[in-house]
């Protein structure tokens, strides 16, 4: 086969194991590689009763098989295992910088950790040797600059994913950061491998990557060059990044500070950064917007917002809990609930104040170490007493995108709704749906979703007989079915660049590449396999794959929705600009799960479904 | 018409686009240590080598979506 290096790594970090595979072709093709593959491996090697930071869990890291290859955005990472935060499995992606495609050209397209180091070790893995290295010297360092220092390993160039001391200290909410420009692990991949005494994995190799029919590979992917080249704002994005569609900041500050743009191996919209700030100091972004973000939240010099977030990314926490974490906190201690234990006063809006409690969360010293628990920690501690100052959580997350959120989007669409039903938890995954948008016209929703690979037969049901009405729960079956193909081809989930994409031209480059012949009807039924895989490997935990059993729309409880996406303050119906009911929420998450071919009320796949995709109720494949 | 490649460091994004699509035409595979030129991207800086290989054909500034690298045109004489 093309595309994928071929050889599978499991390391087995409490022997000092390593063992290469050749997986079957027939599981590539079943699950198309990447984070189809990831989710595959993780089912395989994750008991239903491992706890996340046990030994018995694992961490799967993988790359498409378009990674290495130069169709454009394809350096996406993924990262599969039971997350610290939300408890459930659920997947990590990044935007890989080059670590994916260094994976690839050293050999392998996934590698599958588990059990635990007695000591601080870090991976190293090159298409000659694979090793554990003594990682005594770097812990206890930040993810970037134990980036740094591994990035100078001779023989490079290397990829590197690391962890900081958040990580080390197993806060809920810290993640990896891979070649210090992407984030990988939103809901405490960083604590898992902190628990696993794995400070870094790196990789690096130059044996070639291979397409199985080059000239039918040029040939899909020439238009697609064209597309993007004639793009009229690509200039603008190339400019800008996320600022083009997040401003946080004034263009002329960013530009003031921006010494060069930053991309993914192959990527022609980078959006990450270099910037340059007085004393010459250098910080490394992984999008502007992000790197402003306290300005959000009153902090009014630019410089010292960056390096608040430089701080974070350093610590490898993530910046959005860790917002809602102190927003909180401040809220408990004026309400005299919480008391700080002599630490410093907690200001969001003072670059000082941040930068304090992001010590001290990572290092877990004094009160700190309460809001290492993040919003969903204080909730436990304080709940009862705290009543109606605590912020919202879904899945033990902060969802950071909706009403009194950082991301104040107020618009219910896939993205929005996607918070509850991911079985990840609360992330930015827009996937392609037109909702992503604020009030498109439902007139152009149509060509989006024929992009996204929506079957015609599915029109009705989404857009009504009449193209007159929206239903949010349905569509976002196929965002997600969208997000698995391009998340297991190896292509970024982007905006910005996945709007060059068709499903149709996926189908096209994935067989060109692997020479897996591929319909888009296989396309579909590949992705559809892949989601409902990670449903039932959370169905087997948690009995739902919001990660709890919900209730028919009007009637019981209901799942744990918050309370402040409903009434006036709350979400918008995207079509009419009407406050969001609960009743409308739990009828879409029943509308997402029938369209899945999955209980409407529990969400647990329905043995016609299973059937249909060659999976048992216990997630082994039939076929 | 002959053209020299220019190399534009500060609009450099370490892509790999130019090192992917000279190994892919050269070498018959995607394998950027072995195209022949190769960027380095460290902060601030931007480095650019091409080996002695290199044809000078320029299907690496072709690749390039940042104009990090273009064809110039050389004016021949008459």
């Amino acid at each position: 086969m093309g595309g994928f290096a071929g050889k599978t790594l499991f390391v087995d970090l409490s022997k000092g194991t390593f063992e290469e595979r050749q997986l079957p072709d027939e599981l590539y093709r079943r699950y198309l590689g990447g984070l189809g593959l990831c989710i595959r491996l993780a089912c395989d090697a994750i008991a239903p009763t491992a706890e996340p930071l046990s030994p018995e869990n694992a961490v799967v890291i993988g790359a498409g098989p378009l990674v290495g290859t130069d169709a454009p955005a394809s350096s996406r990472v993924y990262a599969v295992s039971r997350l610290a935060q939300s408890r459930t499995m659920g997947w990590c992606g990044a935007g890989g910088g080059r670590f994916g495609a260094l994976l690839k050209y050293a050999g392998y397209d996934h590698v599958v950790i588990t059990g635990r180091a007695a000591k601080p070790v870090y991976l190293k893995i090159t298409q000659s040797a694979i090793s554990l290295e003594d990682a005594a010297g770097l812990w206890g360092k930040g993810a970037h600059q134990t980036t740094e220092i591994l990035g100078r390993t001779p023989c490079g160039p290397w990829g590197v994913v690391a962890i900081g001391q958040a990580g080390e200290n197993l806060v809920p909410y810290s993640m990896a950061f891979l070649d210090k420009a992407s984030t990988l692990g939103r809901g405490g991949l960083g604590a898992v491998l902190g628990s696993k005494n794995l400070k870094a994995v790196i990789a690096s190799g130059r044996k070639g990557l291979a397409v199985a029919d080059k000239k039918a590979y040029r040939a899909v992917l020439r238009p697609l060059m064209n597309s993007i080249r004639e793009y009229p704002h690509l200039a603008e994005w190339q400019e800008l990044g996320l600022l083009k569609s997040l401003p946080v900041v004034e263009k002329e500050v960013y530009l003031a500070h921006k010494k060069r743009r930053i991309a993914c191996v192959s990527c022609p919209v980078g959006d990450k950064d270099v910037m340059e700030f007085p004393g010459a100091e250098t910080i490394c972004s992984t999008s502007a917007a992000n790197l402003f973000l306290p300005i959000i939240y009153g902090v009014k010099d630019p410089v010292q917002a960056a390096r608040v977030i430089a701080l974070l990314d350093d610590l490898g926490l993530d910046l959005y809990e860790f917002f809602g974490a102190l927003v909180f906190g401040a809220r408990l201690v004026d309400a005299r609930i919480l008391d700080l234990a002599g630490g410093p006063p907690i200001k969001v809006d003072s670059a000082e104040s941040l930068a304090a409690w992001a010590k001290k969360i990572a290092l877990r010293q004094g009160a700190g170490n309460l809001l290492a628990g993040g919003v969903a920690g204080l909730k436990d501690a304080f709940g009862e007493k705290a009543g109606d100052i605590c912020p919202p959580t879904v899945k033990g997350m902060y969802p950071y995108v909706g009403p009194g959120a950082p991301l104040p989007w107020n618009l219910f669409g896939t993205m929005e709704l996607g918070q509850a039903l991911d079985p990840r938890g609360p992330h930015v995954a827009a996937s392609g749906s037109p909702t992503y948008f604020a009030r498109r016209p439902l007139s152009v929703f149509p060509k989006h979703l024929a992009r996204m690979g929506v079957p015609e037969e599915a029109l009705p049901r989404i857009l009504g007989p009449d193209n007159n009405s929206l239903s949010v729960g349905r569509l976002l079956k196929y965002s997600h079915a969208w997000f698995a193909t391009l998340g297991s081809l190896g292509v970024c989930a982007r905006a910005q660049i996945n709007r060059f994409y068709s499903h149709k031209l996926c189908a096209q480059i994935y067989e060109a590449a692997t020479g897996i012949k591929t319909s888009q009807e296989d396309l579909r039924r590949r992705a559809d396999r892949v989601w409902t895989l990670l449903a039932l490997a959370n169905a087997g935990e948690t009995g739902a794959s919001d990660g709890k059993a919900f209730q028919p729309p009007k009637g019981g409880p209901g799942p744990d929705l918050p309370t402040q996406w409903f009434g006036p303050a709350g979400f918008k119906n995207y079509l009419t600009d009407e406050p969001l009911t609960r009743d409308e929420a739990l009828t879409m998450m029943a509308d997402y799960h029938s369209e899945q071919g999955w209980d409407p009320v529990t969400g647990t796949p329905l043995p016609e479904c299973l059937k249909a995709l060659g999976l048992d109720s216990s997630g082994k494949d039939l076929e | 018409m002959s053209f020299e490649i220019f190399f534009n460091g500060p609009n450099c994004s370490g892509c790999w686009r130019c090192m992917l699509a000279c190994s892919f035409a050269k070498k018959g595979s995607f394998n950027p240590l072995e195209a022949n030129l190769f960027v380095t991207v460290d902060g601030p800086e931007a480095k650019i080598t091409f080996t002695q290989s290199c044809d000078g054909c320029g299907l690496c500034a072709d690749a390039c979506f940042y104009k990090a690298l273009e064809k110039v045109q050389i004016k021949e004489a008459s």
